[in-house]
């Protein structure tokens, strides 16, 4: 580990430090020096910080001090990346306020691999969750990383049907990877830094605060090609994340909603301010990836003239179970376990209230 | 002069004789009552005295004292006024003490006279039977309860004085008919049937597996989905009672106080709703005298919790145990009791705090940490021990508004009966009666699968997330869907059906 990057993961220990001072700092004291070393002897240190930043930060000049926590990192398996570091992603250094530091936990390799941020509203209709989860589910069999921010609704949906469809993906934390948010996705998190990845700009430590979510925005649009927004309210911070990939030169795709949806008024406005790419099917984004479709991966199931009627039944809307039975004339005891099967072979999703649609 | 009398006491529901010693002596008139009474039993006095005077004999201008033995048992209750009116009597030499000779006597008395009705005659008598009393003088009110234990002499008494007369050998007292269980058996003429329940096809599908196989279930919809509804016509697709289980209830019933007199003994299960913002002991049992709860009066029926998540959390955690052992345990300061409870829990709620999550007709307003603050009301280990989970969707109008009449109640019934009976043979050596209660060895003797059906479980477990305790609930279910389709073996459309009913495992958890 270089000096450069001692000073760097020093530095992120002090969540008061916004990225700016972090620079600012760094420039001052010049490459390949410590900084903790002449901390208190440089001048014009106190034109950056406030004194009592300057007071919390020399009670921690200790390079012992700095070890410990390096070690705690390690042992936590925890992988850090600096910007001047080799594994540092090449899309993410293209950006105007590339991270200084990554604090990784799971697959690094992740971190270069041709990957689509899909980000969302946090309280997704049924078109939302159905189309969030067709979108992955046709990226990820084609080797797309999906990259999210872990938040519920659409981010969780995106996580979860890419590690269902044994997907790659990443999840980019506001907070330190000490402080999983939000909490109900601790056993998600668990469950990602197995085979993918979760990463943070800022040190373990740090409790997140509603500051960082649209900073760490960014890092999920620079983190990949092209953002999808399969559904998004008029003020959701997914759009954040939409300006911030607009801005970085990277393709925004749009799902098109209703008109009268409320959780589709952000993608519409975004398609309707040309924006954004109207998307209609993952198709799309994997022909401007450049991509061949990867064929052998769609596997033939037979289905009978009942799951051929029911597919047809449900294919653009959902229907309730009821509904299914009274079009089957079934009883509910046998539909039971043909939705089942359907279920199982990915052919159908089943929705909240008791109800079915084509995957 | 010397007087002792039999009579009965009750801890719980089991009985024990108790013998009402008198004496009369000469000294300042006074009434002594010893052997830990409680207050009714020392109030006595003025009932029995005015009591006696009315019925125009003599009370002793003496000194009375009582003993009720064993003098080391807490005794409670009012059914000792007749007979220490009786012992008064008796050492008053107006009746000879071998007159009552083998007699079991039980009432309370009113001032004028008359014999008033008492709780728990029917756990009394059937304990008092099994040690070997077979003479009873009992409340007439209290007649019909005792009239369905044979082998046993009952005369049901109106007036103390009819009593006197009867002991004197002046009058004759018929006594009481015996009659038989089936007799009780009236047409059932259920309030609520399936047959006006329109649509919800899965929903009664589930439950009458549920009631084939004893499995709790819970409902979760919108409101006006009609899960009430639904839990309401639940009992009427109940297998019969036996008449074993309608002694085990009728005791709980009368011991409680809730019988009815006229009926004399339970002959449909139970149904009972205790609102939710019933507390912990309406529940569980217990207060001062440790009267049995909702639970115990639930047994071998349904305990029906409308909104589950409405109770408060311990209130609902309490219901884990006995739900897992059939029996709750009330522990009062001066005695413990052992009530059963083994019931079906009926339970709804909505799927959100605004109740229209995934609802096709109104947009749901809550946030998706509300929801899951919501849901995590009910707890991991009591959501366990539901074995069906069933989403009930609303009805749309068209199914509304047409008059056809669905599947009556009576139809699903002989179909949960066989079932039934199918599982009372395949656990007659065993204290079970369905296949919700199996312990491990008969869960692994009977819940066998082929090799096929092992793999599906095996897809769908990693497919849907499902944890480790879903796949004892899931065969279960498994088995009763089996039996209701009269097959030996469990077979893979079985098993695809019973994971069906685990929606809340599949959706909730990562």
């Amino acid at each position: 580990m270089t000096i450069e990057d001692r000073n760097i993961i020093w530095l992120d220990l002090f969540p008061f430090l916004t990225y700016q001072k972090k620079k600012k700092i760094l420039e001052l004291f010049g490459k390949g020096k410590d900084i903790k070393s002449s901390f208190l002897s440089n001048k014009y240190i106190r034109e950056i910080l406030a004194d009592d930043e300057i007071a919390k930060m020399s009670n921690m000049l200790d390079n012992q001090i700095l070890d410990r926590y390096i070690e705690k990192f390690n042992s936590d398996n925890i992988i850090i990346i600096t910007i001047n570091d080799p594994r540092y992603p090449k899309l993410l250094l293209e950006i105007a306020s590339p991270p200084l530091c990554l604090y990784c936990k799971g697959n690094i390799q992740l971190l270069d691999s041709v990957s689509i941020a899909v980000v969302g509203t946090r309280r997704p209709t049924d078109y939302g969750v159905v189309t969030t989860k067709q979108f992955v589910k046709e990226l990820v069999q084609n080797d797309v990383t999906i990259v999210s921010g872990m938040a519920v609704g659409i981010d969780t949906i995106a996580h979860k049907t890419a590690l269902e469809n044994q997907g790659k993906t990443i999840a980019v934390l506001a907070g330190g990877l000490y402080h999983i948010y939000p909490a109900v996705n601790q056993a998600l998190a668990r469950k990602m830094i197995e085979n993918n990845l979760i990463l943070s700009e800022n040190s373990p430590n740090v409790t997140p605060t509603t500051y960082y979510f649209p900073i760490r925005n960014r890092i999920i649009a620079g983190l990949s090609s092209g953002v999808l927004i399969p559904e998004a309210g008029e003020k959701s911070g997914s759009l954040h994340t939409a300006k911030y990939a607009d801005d970085f030169n990277r393709e925004v795709y749009a799902i098109p909603g209703k008109i009268t949806s409320e959780m589709s008024k952000g993608t519409n406005s975004l398609i309707k301010e040309l924006k954004a790419h109207i998307t209609l099917s993952p198709d799309f984004i994997l022909e401007a990836l450049h991509i061949n479709k990867n064929k052998n991966k769609i596997f033939d199931i037979q289905l009978d003239i009942l799951d051929q009627s029911i597919l047809n039944y449900i294919q653009t809307e959902k229907k309730t179970f009821q509904e299914i039975a009274d079009f089957t004339h079934i009883p509910a005891s046998e539909l039971n376990s043909v939705l089942f099967e359907l279920e199982m072979n990915g052919l159908v999703t089943k929705l909240a209230n008791n109800s079915y649609i084509k995957t | 002069m010397l007087a002792k009398i039999l009579s009965y006491g009750l801890t719980g529901i089991n009985g024990y004789p108790v013998e009402i010693q008198l004496d009369i002596n000469a000294g300042l008139p006074g009434y002594d009552v010893v052997g830990l009474a409680d207050t009714a039993i020392k109030e006595s006095k003025s009932r029995v005295k005015a009591a006696i005077k009315n019925s125009s004999f003599n009370y002793p201008i003496n000194k009375i004292i009582i003993n009720l033995a064993p003098a080391d048992t807490k005794k409670e209750g009012s059914m000792y006024d007749l007979p220490i009116a009786l012992g008064i009597l008796v050492a008053e030499e107006i009746i000879t003490n071998k007159s009552l000779e083998n007699f079991v006597v039980l009432g309370e008395l009113s001032l004028n006279g008359e014999i008033r009705k008492l709780n728990g005659i029917l756990p009394m008598l059937i304990s008092a039977k099994q040690m070997g009393f077979n003479k009873f003088i009992i409340p007439k009110e209290n007649a019909m309860e005792a009239s369905f234990i044979d082998k046993i002499e009952v005369y049901p008494v109106e007036t103390l004085k009819q009593v006197i007369s009867f002991l004197k050998g002046e009058i004759t007292i018929e006594k009481n008919d015996c009659k038989t269980f089936e007799s009780a058996l009236k047409e059932h003429d259920y309030k609520h049937d399936f047959a006006y329940v329109k649509g919800q096809a899965s929903a009664k599908r589930a439950m009458e597996i549920a009631a084939a196989g004893g499995h709790n279930i819970i409902l979760i919809g919108p409101p006006g989905a009609g899960k009430t509804m639904l839990a309401k016509c639940f009992p009427s697709i109940l297998p019969d009672l036996t008449f074993e289980e309608s002694l085990e209830v009728t005791k709980i019933h009368s011991v409680a106080g809730v019988l009815d007199p006229k009926q004399g003994i339970v002959v449909e299960r139970p149904f009972r709703s205790p609102h939710h913002t019933a507390t912990l002991i309406a529940l569980t049992g217990g207060g001062q005298k440790a009267k049995p709860g909702e639970i115990s009066l639930a047994h071998n029926g349904v305990l029906f919790l409308d909104e589950m998540p409405e109770y408060a959390r311990n209130t609902i955690e309490t219901l884990r145990q006995p739900m897992e052992d059939g029996y709750i345990t009330v522990a009062r300061n001066a005695l413990t009791v052992q009530y059963p409870a083994n019931f079906i829990l009926v339970a709804s709620m909505n799927p959100c705090p605004c109740g229209y999550y995934g609802s096709t007709t109104n947009q749901c307003k809550c946030t998706a940490t509300a929801i899951h603050n919501y849901l995590s009301k009910i707890s991991g280990p009591l959501l366990d021990r539901i074995d069906l989970h069933i989403e009930v969707d609303s009805i749309n109008y068209e199914d509304l508004s047409h008059y056809e009449l669905e599947e009556p109640s009576c139809e699903i019934k002989k179909r949960v009966n066989r079932a039934r009976d199918i599982q009372l043979q395949r656990f007659k050596d065993s204290k079970i009666y369905s296949n919700a209660k199996m312990n491990e060895k008969e869960f692994k003797k009977y819940c066998a699968l082929d090799k096929d059906s092992t793999s599906l479980l095996e897809i769908a477990f990693k497919r849907f997330n499902l944890t480790a305790r879903a796949y004892n609930r899931i065969l279960k279910v498994a088995r009763t869907i089996a039996d209701l389709d009269g097959k030996e073996n469990i077979e893979r459309k079985h098993l695809m059906e019973a994971i069906q009913y685990r929606t809340l495992d599949k959706k909730y958890t990562v």
